[in-house]
């Protein structure tokens, strides 16, 4: 059998202590030639234990591809794959990981850029700062955390980055936090903005940037492809046949949510693409995330696969 | 299963029909091929309606078709021209279907439904062949014993290429399916994406540096029937596609029977275009991964499904990759379905 996903060895050449809960790792590859090259934004697997891989965004400058540098914080609410690193990922231990991918480009047509990043949200765009800094682009880095002690790579931003980086701390003086509205002015057509972090910090950002007027196109998050997008607010359902009423939280779908109360909605491939759960739509409008209708079904809104499709609306009546 | 019946299927690529008639049994029945004195193609059912032999076993002369039992000769609106025996009188009933035909792009189009819907308008665009003068052409035929679906979603599922395919693999796993938007209520898109990769050997190949990282792309557009128009390249990262090598290729899957199909292949380059060589050995190539790999491949799926050719019936297990081709499939229920409605 191959593995489905390539792994590469690599040795974890450095370790340090970054900020209070944040470990910055250094991966060489295991035979000493040069890692495959990166794109700013890029992220890779990291084989933490046998059946946990977790992914981490590489933070160094493209263009020095010897190494990989991640920020590893170890998440409060941590599946185990961030504290499993913090204890066991030690210098000179060797690793697998998996090739760079990126969900998180900079845009081809890009004049100014505006980062904006929230906690460990700073690491992809790191690598984007350095990026646009080695092609003398017109670009700021805005970087909020809750407190000098949280924040990594403040030394590197300091040194590598100081006209181009400004830093925030929640509980600093009022003068220098961070104002969505004072930062993210009016965008010309080819300024573009790129927003990482927790998802609360992230829903504000956005939610200001296009109160200001940014076009949904100019403003880039990363996203992941290949599984299934749970993330977004939460809403109601309501399966109308027995009049029950439940509350679909973020990084659940609906038919979990029902499933939960004893409503089974049938189910295969789980990720929008067979059709089976394809359930009409009585009241509200569906957030589509399916690969199985088009995109003119999708537009009149009466039917939506609750195994991953969300709400626009507060609410949604689905004929179940 | 059935098939659209009302819709443009290739028949052949229009260098086939030379002098030579040309017999190919489509959607099931049985098709004779050949060119009239002033090029036009003909294409009439291959069965001489007196001892139901095939006409292709007979001769073309001066344009019409004698059957090479009892001389009957027919034209090419399929009615009997000549009947050489007693007094020479044509029966009423000598006569055989002749098809609608089209060519554009270096293929013979065929029409097996209703002559009086056969718009021209309805056939898919493949401009990069038959003759454009910016592209130079490689033309293939293979016979699989499958479903023709099955080839479709082969092509509508390019990561297929990193497992069965020793040239497309990459180092970096394999290619990343990225949805696209619809663009009109006939076209389904699959794009996979190797960006900011090296080369796999077959675009070392081709001629793509070693050395030199570019994003690797594959855009299939798919059209009912089942014709597939693959734009296929490499470029620097970032760059702009008329920078690098382009070699898109076409796939017109045409069912032969529920159970078999032809598959005609092309491969059209910008690049190397005078090198006669090269032209050879791309042939080669292509006969080598899609004879040698999806072929075998796709017999054995049909094999493994027994005597169905419904995958769907079969509730596969599906993943986002299968996106395009579940889409694929249920257009051409649809079709089907108003078409017997």
């Amino acid at each position: 059998m191959s593995d489905p996903s390539p792994a590469l060895d690599a040795v974890i050449s450095r370790r340090e202590a970054l900020a209070d809960g944040i470990i910055g790792l250094e991966l060489e590859s295991a035979d000493g030639t040069p890692l495959p090259p990166f794109e700013a934004g890029a992220h890779i697997d990291v084989h933490v234990k046998p059946g946990l891989i977790r992914q981490y965004s590489i933070c160094n400058d493209p263009a020095e591809h010897t190494s990989y540098r991640l920020g590893v914080l170890q998440a409060t609410n941590s599946r185990g794959g961030s504290i499993e690193i913090h204890r066991s990922f030690t210098e000179g231990r060797r690793i697998k990981i998996g090739f760079p991918r990126n969900n998180f480009r900079l845009a081809k047509d890009r004049g100014r850029s505006v980062l904006l990043g929230g906690g460990i949200g700073i690491t992809p765009l790191l690598s984007m700062a350095l990026r646009l800094k080695r092609h003398g682009e017109r670009f700021h880095l805005h970087y909020c955390t809750r407190a000098r002690s949280h924040t990594a790579f403040l030394a590197e931003l300091e040194a590598e980055l100081a006209s181009h980086a400004s830093v925030h701390f929640d509980d600093g003086p009022a003068t220098q936090r961070f104002l969505a509205r004072k930062i993210a002015f009016t965008p010309e057509e080819d300024t573009h903005a790129y927003v990482c972090g927790p998802q609360g910090f992230m829903d504000w950002v956005i939610g200001e940037m296009k109160q200001l007027g940014w076009p949904d196109g100019n403003i880039h998050t990363e996203h992941f492809n290949a599984a299934v997008d749970s993330g977004g607010a939460s809403f109601q359902v309501i399966a109308a046949r027995s009049g029950t009423i439940v509350e679909v939280p973020p990084g659940k779908t609906i038919a979990e949510a029902l499933a939960a109360r004893g409503i089974d909605i049938p189910l295969s491939c789980e990720q929008g693409v067979c059709g089976t759960c394809l359930t009409k739509v009585l009241n509200g409008i569906p957030d589509h995330r399916d690969f199985f209708q088009t995109d003119a079904e999708k537009a009149t809104n009466r039917w939506m696969t609750p195994c991953c499709s969300r709400a626009l609306t507060p609410t949604i009546e689905l004929d179940i | 299963m059935t098939f659209i019946k009302n819709a443009w299927y290739a028949a052949g690529w229009s260098h086939e029909l030379a002098d030579a008639l040309v017999a190919r049994k489509i959607l099931g029945e049985p098709v004779v091929l050949f060119r009239k004195p002033d090029g036009t193609a003909v294409a009439l059912a291959d069965r001489c309606p007196h001892r139901f032999v095939p006409l292709h076993k007979g001769k073309l002369k001066d344009g019409v078709l004698e059957c090479g039992y009892h001389g009957l000769c027919f034209d090419e609106t399929g009615a009997c021209v000549s009947n050489p025996h007693g007094d020479h009188l044509i029966p009423k009933a000598a006569r055989v279907t002749s098809y609608k035909l089209a060519e554009r792009d270096g293929i013979v189009w065929i029409w097996m439904g209703d002559p009086a819907l056969a718009d021209e308008a309805k056939i898919s665009p493949f401009p990069q062949f038959g003759g454009n003068p910016r592209f130079t052409c490689v033309y293939g035929y293979l016979h699989v014993d499958a479903n023709y679906q099955l080839i479709s979603d082969n092509l509508l599922d390019l990561t297929h290429g990193q497992y069965i395919h020793p040239m497309f693999t990459s180092a970096a796993g394999p290619s990343v399916f990225e949805p696209s938007p619809d663009t009109d209520e006939f076209t389904v898109w699959a794009r996979f994406m190797r960006r900011c990769q090296y080369p796999n050997k077959y675009f070392q190949f081709l001629g793509y540096p070693a050395d030199k990282l570019g994003d690797h792309r594959n855009v299939m557009r798919w059209n009912p029937p089942s014709v597939l128009l693959l734009d296929v390249g490499m470029t620097g990262v970032g760059e702009a596609v008329e920078n690098g090598l382009s070699i898109p290729t076409a796939h017109l899957l045409t069912p032969e029977t529920e159970m078999t199909s032809h598959y005609f292949w092309g491969m059209a380059r910008d690049f190397r275009r005078e090198d006669e060589e090269f032209s050879k050995k791309l042939l080669k190539t292509g006969m080598d991964i899609f004879d040698n790999e999806d072929k075998p491949m796709i017999e054995a799926q049909q094999s493994g499904m027994g005597s169905t050719t419904d995958l769907m019936s079969l509730k596969p297990v599906l993943l986002t990759t299968d996106g395009p081709s579940v889409r694929a499939r249920r257009l051409v229920q649809r079709l089907i379905d108003e078409e017997r409605a």
